[in-house]
């Protein structure tokens, strides 16, 4: 009884505003009763800037409510999977980029282009190629939301010790190599490393991908990396580890290390960029650069973390999450969101903006991290079924690349075949 | 009893030894829990700034004082609950005769080889039907049934002396009364471990409780603490406070009973 | 009975009389009793273990992602095929075998001695038995944690306690040879203190009287301990190692998770791990069902094992 009233009384109050809040917000009159829209997301040291995302947001429309549930990101796509099977309330959805197509594939994800009913602006907000990563012909079913680019972190300090010059980190493999290598000859610490598998099978995707080689067809069901250019970068993945410069370890290792001011250089998530500025405060001077070219191709660093897709059922939740979509999609919002966060800006030009300029001019270790969004290309997508297999047999081939017993032109094209091998069911 | 000198030495040289290799990973637990962000990797153990900052940002950060009294509170009516289903349950099985009884005396042994990673996510979505979703409800009763209480417990009532059950019921004491009034009380031992081992595994329970719980109504001590683990950000300077915070009442509570539970067993033993 | 102390009695009594009291006890009418004793464990059992296990016995048939609105298809074996076909899982397998072979000396035999040097200093054991204690209740995450820092091949405490000593430690972790060991050695350490604790209330149930009785006679302690401490604590070895076996099975999980995801090479992986990838990292519902039925049969074989052996036992006990 008391809820009705309660609902009564919120519609009516709800009537009053709408009239104020028509102009700003645009939500459909049917969307007035008090909805709750639930949103999936795995933020811990982010979570205060997500939340505040949402108050706004609720602020600005007293008659919706945000209630967010948060799950590990290494859990969270078998939280969502779970709560998607049961059917319990899923409105917006942060899924790890890698598993989009499982999504896509097994579950009712709401194509948000038909979901805006004609009014498609908001999306033009983010930059193109950063939604191709959703996109599925005309259909765009995940928009960016915790994004992040591989960078070369390097330790100036280290730098100046080796002699090397610390304004000038690596462009190239080559040069990523050689001061490795003059690092560990002049100081006996690491050299550098590049991020392996944390996520997977992520590093040696980007690693492939950035070569010019193709890691996986655009279906996901195929690998196609043993071609010259993807047998060359893995070479130079074996090459850093029979150098010295790369001690083999994994990536908590290398993170670790590198933060304890034990190794001159390490490649790994943009996301890390505000734990390492943390680690190295007035204990060492950190630097940032950009992923490294190999040869003369194209930079082309395939994004990391997470987007949103959309589950709500139509009707009022439907219009309430896409109202939140539109709101976290404005550019101040959403480069507030990237400031907070130290995720990668996700709108297009986003120091048009002053709030940004006067960031990026006072935390100036970011800014490569903004040159290089034009250079990322949506992450490789995995299918359903034998994905395990395939990303372990990829994940045993770097072991053995370290190793090396063989050179990578012999090991690479076995793996490439056993990794086609495990995918087959799939079709 | 007595065991000859040397053997004395060297038992208490491997002692020493086992115990150095268990206090050394506690020294960087605690270590780390006060140490700043940029001391964290350090191998330093004494940090150049001490801070309590961890533990102040493992309550703003996290509804930590809700996860520790869901964690408590569940535990609690799980070690009880699950004694209490075990006892019932031993009881049959060790002095009945009846119809299926060794068939479903493997059916509830074989339970326990049923490893929980099976269950979980059908159990999921029945949590989903009942409506038990993110409440102590969902955390407590799908894991009362304990195959290894009821079968520890079996062994224990099986060796217990019929002859005290026999005066018990002379004097007219029904199953119940014998059970609750004779069997009981003598159970101290096994009841004593059996505590620790349930209380153990729900203190330290994390993927069903990540299943279930998606609020401050539900959610532990375990999924607050991974919280602070995450690709990229972890933040083990709260970690680790949070780990020390949520120890210390369980090592408290062992402290305080080991002797007890130790002089339990002295007065009477576990036997399997 | 082998077992000179009637445990769980404070009063010692003549020996037991089996089934007498219950034959001449049991009325026509109390058919049912033993049934509501058993009632509310077998609803739960039925319910949340039984009722589960079918219906992923029924997903390791089909090809379904448990999405409710997609259609289901009948696959037969096509699931296990791929499964037992896959190196992951044979790697698995037998890993799985190392991880409970290694765990019977290790955590299982190893706390015997322990144990029993703890009782023979009996109260002033408390000391160690507190910290021996200790990882018990500690979480693995952070056990986890502390030894990936102590493990660190490029600078961690163990690389540098080994260089003082002029030794350079190869990275374990990164040794497929060595890197399941590091596992199993941090899950003993885990166990350790648990283990012999249920052997310490073992040890508690021996009346110390039969061991200087013993001694007069002039044996020596290794004479004790095998004619005397080890028969009686027979049964509690059972004990602990079918739930060390469980343990192993299962609580391996967080620190594979943490610290080697299962590899270098799949080397440190088990069935449990790879079911967990399969359900919850790519989502393959068929493959982790497949995954989940044959470590179930593996589990039950060795529940019958057990059992055998078990019953042999109780044979020798009557």
């Amino acid at each position: 009884m008391i809820n009705l009233k309660k609902l009564c009384l919120s519609t009516s109050l709800a009537l009053g505003l709408v009239s104020t809040l028509a102009g700003t917000m645009a939500i459909p009159a049917n969307a007035r009763a008090e909805t709750e829209i639930t949103f999936y997301h795995y933020q811990t040291g982010n979570f205060k800037a997500l939340r505040a995302l949402f108050d706004e947001f609720e602020a600005a429309n007293p008659d919706i409510k945000v209630k967010d549930v948060f799950a590990q990101s290494r859990q969270i796509t078998g939280v969502l999977q779970a709560a998607l099977a049961a059917d319990r309330p899923v409105d917006i959805a942060t899924v790890i980029g890698k598993n989009i197509s499982f999504f896509l594939n097994n579950t009712n994800a709401v194509d948000m282009v038909e979901a805006s009913k004609g009014d498609t602006a908001w999306l033009e907000a983010y930059l193109p190629n950063f939604l191709d990563l959703g996109r599925s012909g005309d259909a765009i079913y995940a928009i960016p939301h915790a994004y992040g680019t591989p960078m070369i972190y390097y330790n100036k300090d280290i730098f100046e010790k080796a002699g090397l010059d610390p304004q000038t980190p690596p462009a190239t493999w080559d040069a990523f190599l050689e001061m490795g290598t003059t690092i560990m000859d002049k100081t006996g610490m690491a050299g550098g490393a590049h991020l392996q598998a944390s996520m997977g099978d992520y590093g040696t995707m980007v690693m492939v991908n950035n070569a010019g080689a193709t890691y996986l067809n655009a279906a996901g069901t195929r690998a196609e990396f043993d071609t010259p250019d993807g047998i060359a970068a893995l070479q130079n993945w074996q090459d850093m580890a029979t150098s010295g410069m790369m001690p083999i370890a994994s990536d908590k290792d290398w993170g670790t290390a590198f933060m304890a001011g034990q190794m001159g250089m390490y490649i790994t998530s943009s996301a890390a960029l505000r734990g390492f500025a943390a680690a190295a405060q007035d204990k060492f001077e950190l630097g940032v650069a950009n992923y490294p070219l190999f040869g003369d191709h194209p930079r082309r660093v395939s994004n990391s973390g997470a987007a949103l897709m959309l589950y709500a059922p139509e009707g009022a939740r439907r219009e309430a999450s896409m109202a939140l979509l539109r709101f976290i999609s404005q550019k101040p919002i959403a480069n507030r969101w990237a400031r907070e966060s130290g995720y990668m800006p996700l709108v297009r030009d986003p120091l048009s903006d002053p709030d940004m300029k006067a960031y990026v001019d006072s935390f100036p270790l970011v800014a490569p991290v903004i040159a290089q969004m034009a250079d990322t290309v949506p992450t490789n997508v995995w299918p359903a079924k034998g994905t395990l297999e395939a990303q372990t047999i990829i994940r045993a081939m770097l072991d053995e690349l370290w190793a090396a017993e063989r050179p990578a032109a012999e090991i690479v094209p076995e793996a490439v075949a056993a990794v086609n091998a495990s995918l087959s069911p799939n079709f | 009893m007595q065991l000859s000198r040397p053997l004395q030495v060297v038992g208490h040289l491997v002692l020493l030894i086992i115990c150095l290799s268990i206090l050394a990973p506690m020294l960087i637990v605690v270590s780390t829990a006060i140490k700043l962000p940029n001391e964290v990797y350090a191998l330093s153990l004494w940090p150049d700034v001490p801070t309590l900052q961890n533990f102040a940002h493992l309550f703003e950060q996290t509804a930590f004082g809700r996860y520790t009294w869901n964690t408590a509170g569940t535990t609690a009516l799980r070690v009880a609950g699950q004694l209490a289903l075990g006892v019932l349950a031993a009881y049959a099985f060790a002095r009945f005769t009846f119809r299926f009884r060794d068939a479903i005396f493997a059916l509830v042994i074989g339970a326990m080889m049923i490893p929980q990673v099976l269950t979980m996510l059908p159990n999921y979505i029945l949590m989903a039907q009942l409506g038990w979703f993110d409440t102590w409800w969902a955390l407590v009763v799908p894991n009362l049934a304990t195959p290894i209480a009821i079968f520890l417990l079996r062994q224990h009532m099986m060796s217990f002396p019929s002859e005290l059950i026999d005066a018990a019921q002379m004097d007219g004491a029904g199953h119940w009364t014998t059970l609750w009034r004779v069997i009981v009380p003598n159970l101290g031992p096994a009841l004593s471990a059996l505590t620790i081992i349930i209380f153990i595994d729900s203190w330290n329970e994390y993927f069903w409780p990540l299943l279930v719980t998606e609020s401050e109504n539900s959610r532990t001590i375990q999924i607050g603490l991974r919280e602070f683990l995450q690709d990229d950000q972890d933040d083990y300077g709260a970690l680790m406070a949070g780990i020390i915070f949520a120890s210390v009442p369980a090592i408290a509570v062992f402290l305080f009973f080991q002797r007890r539970v130790m002089d339990t067993f002295v007065s009477s033993g576990l036997k399997g | 009975m082998l077992s000179p102390s009637t445990g769980a009695t404070p009063n010692a009594v003549a020996p037991a009389r089996r089934d007498g009291w219950l034959v001449s006890r049991l009325g026509a009418d109390s058919a049912l009793v033993p049934w509501l004793y058993l009632a509310p464990t077998l609803i739960l059992l039925a319910l949340f273990t039984y009722w589960p296990l079918l219906q992923t016995a029924y997903l390791s048939l089909v090809d379904w992602n448990m999405n409710p609105s997609q259609p289901t298809q009948f696959v037969g074996a096509d699931n296990y095929g791929r499964v037992f076909g896959s190196t992951l899982f044979q790697t698995a397998l037998l890993n799985t075998v190392i991880y409970i072979g290694a765990s019977i000396p290790l955590k299982v035999l190893l706390p015997i001695p322990v144990a029993v040097f703890l009782w023979s200093l009996g109260t002033r054991g408390h000391f160690y038995r507190a910290i021996l204690f200790l990882p018990t209740l500690i979480s693995f995450v952070v056990v986890g944690v502390a030894f990936l820092w102590i493990l660190n091949p490029i600078f961690g405490y163990a690389k540098q306690f080994f260089a003082l000593a002029g030794y350079r430690l190869p990275n374990l972790l990164a040794d497929p040879d060595a890197a399941i060991w590091v596992i199993i050695g941090i899950s003993t350490w885990k166990v350790l203190g648990f283990n012999m604790l249920i052997y310490l209330a073992g040890l508690a149930s021996i009346n110390r009287e039969y061991i200087e009785a013993m001694r007069m006679d002039g044996a020596g302690d290794l004479t004790i301990f095998r004619r005397l401490i080890w028969p009686l604590l027979t049964p509690t070895l059972m004990f602990v190692m079918i739930s060390t076996i469980i343990f192993t099975m299962q609580q391996v999980f967080t620190p594979i998770d943490l610290m080697t995801e299962g590899g270098p090479s799949n080397s440190t992986t088990n069935l449990f791990y790879m079911i967990y990838q399969y359900s919850f990292v790519t989502f393959d519902v068929g493959g982790g069902a497949a995954g989940t039925m044959m470590l179930f049969a593996l589990l039950m074989i060795l529940a019958l094992l057990q059992i055998r052996l078990f019953d042999r036992r109780a044979h020798y006990k009557q």
